[in-house]
């Protein structure tokens, strides 16, 4: 089993990069970012498009050069080494295949390129081909295969040059979904095979989140937030992380603290309870909370409070029932019922009002950005 | 659908189909039926089939008494015009490749200052009509006190030829996907094994093309040629011309008989590799 450990492979240090466009003035798609890179891990990168990422990625791979800061690859920095010196390989987002050149030829290209014998190079590719599932295809030309099987080549493609660092810039997005979803399921086994270090640019937050050990999520340039899935998932740090990853609620307030408990006051609508540590009384916050952490029933232990809110919408997804409602104060609200055969499905219509239920540990309280 | 609605509208496009062929090809078939007519005075009139007019052409004396003392053209200077009009077409086609793939690659690559201006004045050799191209080349040739030679109709043809292989080269590039180089690179290719083995592959049909559209243009050309030629430097088509204004001898028939299938033969080949890599 692949081990993560804590050392750094590749550090960015103060990365910013900018240009001058015609239309739009000055575009900073790098604002000063630093990363620390542990050896064998999934770090995705995550953000909406134009948020940096690819740049990112790019300045890693060497393809475009960095306005200020550096790269270091164990320690050595990387500005001066050409793309085609550093050890890195690159799955680009449409393959970039050789249409020239067969399955093998392709595999085999970073081989022939560094000087590797035939008879190494031709067992090497037949080795990397079977790891990626396409034993047999040796001749055809990318033309002639599926995207799935594209991409698998392009991954191949990346892999037998053994890199330090696998690039891999939105590889999976022009796939379909199912193929998607296998892909994201084999690159994890395959990265537990291999243990190389993985670097994914992707804006599927859903992809980032069973992918990833960690998630880097950037928007203008900036790393907003990095950690794991779930400390990203459960813990954002502020409005625009919470809204990116996953479905969520988010109201904005003032906070007041009044003896041991806390609520934040919604501008003209309701209080929610909230656990306020390393806040302080009259600041002005945002509140997140998940679908899912709110109940219809109000059987929970614990303190918490409710919210009543007027259905609008019912969306079933299976396991799930999705209502789309809006509180005493217009603002819509998402909910989450798990679905319980016949039972909670009937009863529930639109236009009629539920109390939602949360505990008061659920609420996720971050700081406003507004200011 | 009634088939009536159609047909006289059918038989039109049919007629106007056949007529347009005619009119193509008719003067070709009737220069390739008379380059076998034995009658030596008049073409219009078939006497016999023969091949004379071809053995003289290549120097061979003709069996018959078919052949006309007034033929006085000396078959060694069809082979020395003939070796001058190939020496010109490849090596002009042959540089202009050179500087027009080239010229595509900086264009497609690289951003610089007046690069639309650039691009702009690379179609003006085309669009100038002829007589005034070779008129500049002939003040520009004498000026710079160029003697008129073969050398100077090769820099000539260099001129216009470069700018038909730039715009396919440039066409074949458009198409081009630029990651593929990046993608090179990032496997360990240097610049130089990169453009050997990826974008010069990926190129080389419009390469071929553009060698191969060139050379044609090169070895037919009259109207540039004629000016910058010198007295003693002559290329085919101005033989071909001179020939003509002391009379059409049907070994001129022979002549072009052979022109046409030697052009079908290299425009066959340029169409073969346009084809294969796409």
């Amino acid at each position: 089993m692949r081990q993560v450990s804590e050392q750094e492979v590749l550090r960015v240090d103060g990365a910013r990069k900018s240009f001058r466009t015609p239309e739009s003035g000055v575009v900073t798609p790098l604002d000063g970012i630093t990363l620390s890179i542990r050896n064998n891990e999934f770090l995705t990168l995550l953000g909406p498009s134009g948020c940096g990422k690819t740049t990112l990625l790019k300045t890693i791979a060497g393809f475009e050069e960095l306005d200020e800061g550096e790269i270091f690859l164990e320690g050595r920095a990387m500005s001066a080494v050409p793309a085609h010196r550093r050890p890195f390989n690159t799955v680009f987002q449409n393959y970039a295949l050789f249409p020239h050149m067969t399955v093998a030829g392709n595999v085999g290209y970073g081989l022939q390129v560094a000087g590797v014998k035939r008879a190494e190079e031709t067992a090497r590719v037949t080795d990397v081909l079977r790891l990626v599932g396409l034993s047999g295809l040796e001749r055809r030309k990318p033309a002639q295969l599926s995207g799935g099987q594209q991409q698998r080549v392009a991954l191949a493609r990346a892999l037998i040059n053994r890199p330090r660092v696998l690039l891999l810039d939105e590889s999976l997005s022009a796939l379909d979904r199912k193929l998607r979803q296998s892909m994201q399921i084999e690159l994890k086994n395959l990265q537990n095979t291999v243990g190389i270090t993985f670097i994914f640019v992707t804006h599927d937050q859903e992809e980032a989140l069973t992918m990833s050990d960690r998630i880097a999520v950037m928007d203008k340039g900036r790393i907003l937030q990095l950690g794991t899935p779930a400390e990203i998932y459960d813990t954002p740090k502020n409005r625009f992380v919470a809204g990116f990853i996953g479905t969520s609620n988010i109201f904005s307030g003032t906070l007041a603290k009044d003896g041991g408990t806390s609520r934040v006051d919604i501008e003209g609508g309701p209080a929610i309870a909230v656990t306020a540590d390393g806040f302080a009384s009259g600041d002005k916050v945002d509140v997140m909370l998940r679908p899912e952490h709110f109940a219809l029933a109000s059987g929970r232990t614990g303190a918490g409070g409710s919210l009543d809110a007027v259905i609008e919408n019912i969306v079933f997804v299976g396991t799930d029932l999705h209502l789309h409602g809006r509180l005493a104060n217009g603002l819509p609200v998402v909910a989450l019922e798990r679905h319980a055969r016949g039972a909670g499905a009937l009863s529930l219509a639109p236009g009629q009002t539920v109390t939602l239920h949360y505990q008061a540990t659920a609420p996720h309280l971050m700081k406003s950005q507004a200011a | 659908m009634s088939k009536r609605r159609f047909s006289s509208g059918w038989t039109a496009l049919h007629i106007y189909g056949a007529a347009f062929l005619i009119f193509l090809y008719a003067p070709l078939a009737l220069i390739t039926v008379y380059s076998f007519n034995s009658n030596a005075l008049n073409m219009a009139v078939w006497t016999g089939f023969t091949f004379d007019w071809y053995r003289t052409l290549f120097g061979m004396q003709p069996a018959g008494a078919a052949f006309d003392a007034a033929f006085t053209e000396n078959p060694d200077r069809i082979f020395g015009v003939l070796r001058n009009s190939l020496i010109v077409a490849l090596s002009a086609s042959a540089i202009s490749t050179v500087i027009g793939t080239a010229t595509a690659l900086a264009t497609a690559r690289y951003d610089f200052v007046g690069k639309r201006i650039y691009q702009a004045l690379l179609f003006m050799p085309m669009i100038m009509p002829d007589i005034v191209l070779g008129i500049a080349l002939l003040i520009f040739f004498v000026g710079v006190g160029f003697k008129l030679s073969l050398a100077t109709i090769i820099i000539g043809h260099c001129t216009f030829l470069s700018s038909y292989v730039y715009i396919i080269v440039a066409a074949r590039l458009a198409g081009m996907d630029n990651t593929l180089e990046v993608a090179s690179a990032d496997l360990g290719a240097g610049p130089v094994t990169t453009f050997r083995r990826v974008t010069l592959p990926l190129i080389m049909p419009g390469v071929i093309g553009g060698f191969l559209l060139a050379f044609i243009i090169s070895l037919d050309d009259v109207v540039i040629t004629y000016f910058i030629a010198g007295v003693d430097t002559q290329t085919l088509p101005l033989f071909i011309l001179a020939m003509v204004r002391r009379g059409i001898r049907p070994q001129i028939n022979a002549l072009a008989v052979l022109l046409i299938m030697f052009s079908f033969v290299v425009a066959s080949a340029g169409l073969y590799f346009r084809s294969r890599r796409n």
